[in-house]
């Protein structure tokens, strides 16, 4: 017979680190129902929230974009279209940044009271974005119908530019809860980022708008890359993928999410000391 | 390869950094400080605080070991680091379960959740099913006698029910190991007797091992098998449950004796 043997020692998560997470789903299904069944719950609206929300900004958008700055729409793409696409990315990425800066904090008296890996805790806020962000796709669905836009086979690439929205939401969540656990700053800074953050990424209007020279250079912001993605496979491909523009883009993501793992896994073991 | 213990302390150290936590806005200025040639003196980094230092111990299969030691010694870290709360700063420990699983019961675990809400997450930090705590749902509510209650936030329970809910928790799963932190200091007497009764069972009837945190001596004395004493983060004794407890009620009484010395010095 073969003995579970655990060894408890400074920063020692690396062994069979993802198998536990795993083992560990019980938790996560839980703790996102909790969250959902508490969102929609205790509203009088409910659900009826999380498809309000993105129809209002949308019209803002649209009236301060096209109506009042005169951006230019892509192609024939009636111009809130555009801006509920963009929103349908941007949500993942805010949404998901502002949960989970205070996801740790939220969460404390558990922490402080049981083991499970507190990566848990993270990965169930996405969970969450992904609920929303489905609602809001429903929602879009019943725009396009009415503006009778009708989206093409590229809808099937869409998974993707959903899987880099999240690991950059992800590894910048991973960040910012760890920051936020120690320096308490953070839950002040982080909204201001977020509403910088939408002027600065194409949500409100097309990211064909900036100039060519400086396309890559933008795509830096890897939700340059997710919108752009989004439109493309959304809204019939008016405009073509800028193919080295998304590499940077999920180059981008993809760092931010490791090192957000990275980062997460060496405070870790010690986060019950400074919540 | 029952010889092997089933918890294995080997030089534990954990240390604090005291003082009041940095803002951001002076860890940077002290940081950008710092790195001026020259200027490194300034502020060196504040001496942590031990509240483990070098604790060995082993606890074999079937034991039950109580930790005995005045407030502030270092019991609960001891048990927080054994539960994988937090991590060491230094040395290592060995847990040898199967299944592997340990508790701490502390007094409830997430107050916004409801007592049925949390009684499902508990069960879940353990990788229980929802069908698995469905089993023993009516066997923990039963124990702690909180029926009315199961809808209701844990934040309005009253100590005693929570403590009860912890405790039920705790000891209604099959853990090989526990650890238990002052479980007998809360609820009432007929409660304290139960709780006793239960752990008594526990023990007995099975193969487990339990370490138990309790300021209660008659507690160590009627459940426990052998006892360690720790002293400002050091194991100072260890062993038989009578010389464990005879050293650290002496002590306690030297303390209190020096205390209404000193009292009677100033009057």
């Amino acid at each position: 017979m073969m003995t579970d043997e655990l060894i408890i020692r400074p920063g020692q998560r690396a062994r069979r680190y993802w198998a536990e997470i795993w083992s560990f789903r019980p938790l996560l299904w839980q703790l996102a129902g909790r969250d959902l069944r508490s969102k929609y719950k205790q509203t009088v609206l409910g659900l009826a929230w999380t498809m309000i929300h993105p129809v209002i900004s949308m019209i803002v958008l649209t009236v301060v974009f096209e109506r009042l700055a005169k951006m230019p729409a892509e192609g024939d793409v009636p111009y809130p279209l555009l801006v509920f696409s963009g929103l349908l990315g941007w949500q993942i990425l805010a949404s998901g940044t502002r949960r989970a800066s205070d996801a740790l904090v939220r969460n404390k008296s558990m922490i402080k009271k049981l083991y499970f890996p507190r990566i848990i805790l993270l990965i169930q806020v996405q969970l969450v974005v992904l609920f929303d962000f489905l609602v809001a796709l429903g929602v879009f669905a019943v725009l396009m119908g009415i503006f009778g836009v009708l989206p093409d086979g590229r809808i099937l690439v869409l998974p993707i530019f959903i899987m880099i929205a999240v690991m950059t939401s992800f590894g910048l969540g991973l960040w910012l809860s760890v920051l936020n656990a120690s320096y308490r700053d953070f839950a002040h800074l982080v909204p201001y980022f977020v509403q910088m953050g939408m002027f600065l990424s194409p949500v409100g209007f097309s990211s064909v708008v900036v100039p060519e020279k400086w396309t890559l250079v933008y795509s830096l912001n890897p939700m340059v890359g997710v919108l752009d993605g989004f439109r493309w496979s959304l809204l019939g491909g008016q405009t073509d993928l800028y193919l080295p523009g998304l590499a940077v883009s999920t180059g981008t993501a993809l760092v931010l999410m490791v090192t957000g793992i990275a980062f997460f896994r060496w405070r870790e073991g010690t986060l019950a000391d400074f919540l | 390869m029952t010889d092997q213990p089933v918890i294995e302390a080997r030089g534990l150290w954990k240390g604090y950094r005291l003082g009041e936590r940095k803002t951001a806005g002076r860890w940077l200025a002290t940081s950008v400080w710092r790195s001026i040639p020259g200027k490194r003196s300034e502020g060196a980094a504040a001496k942590p605080f031990w509240a483990l230092s070098d604790v060995s111990f082993e606890v074999q299969r079937g034991e039950v070991l109580g930790i005995v030691g005045a407030n502030g010694a270092g019991k609960s870290t001891l048990l927080r680091i054994l539960s994988r709360i937090t991590d060491p700063t230094r040395g290592e420990a060995v847990i040898r379960g199967r299944p592997y699983c340990l508790l701490g019961v502390g007094t409830g675990f997430h107050p916004e959740f409801t007592g049925r809400e949390n009684i499902y997450l508990k069960g879940a930090v353990h990788g229980l099913s929802k069908s698995q705590v469905d089993k023993r749902f009516d066997e923990v509510v039963d124990f702690a006698g909180v029926e009315e209650f199961l809808d209701t936030p844990l934040k309005r329970y009253s100590s005693g029910m929570r403590a009860r809910l912890g405790f039920a928790l705790a000891t209604t799963t099959d853990c090989e190991i526990l650890l238990l932190d002052e479980v007998f200091a809360v609820g009432d007497r007929p409660f304290k007797r139960k709780a006793r009764e239960h752990i008594k069972q526990i023990t007995a009837e099975d193969e487990r091992t339990v370490l138990i945190v309790s300021h209660m001596p008659s507690a160590i004395r009627q459940l426990c098998t052998r006892a360690i004493l720790i002293e400002n983060g050091r194991v100072a004794l260890d062993g038989d449950v009578e010389d464990v407890l005879d050293r650290y009620l002496g002590v306690e009484k030297q303390e209190r004796l020096s205390r209404r010395g000193k009292k009677s010095e100033t009057m």
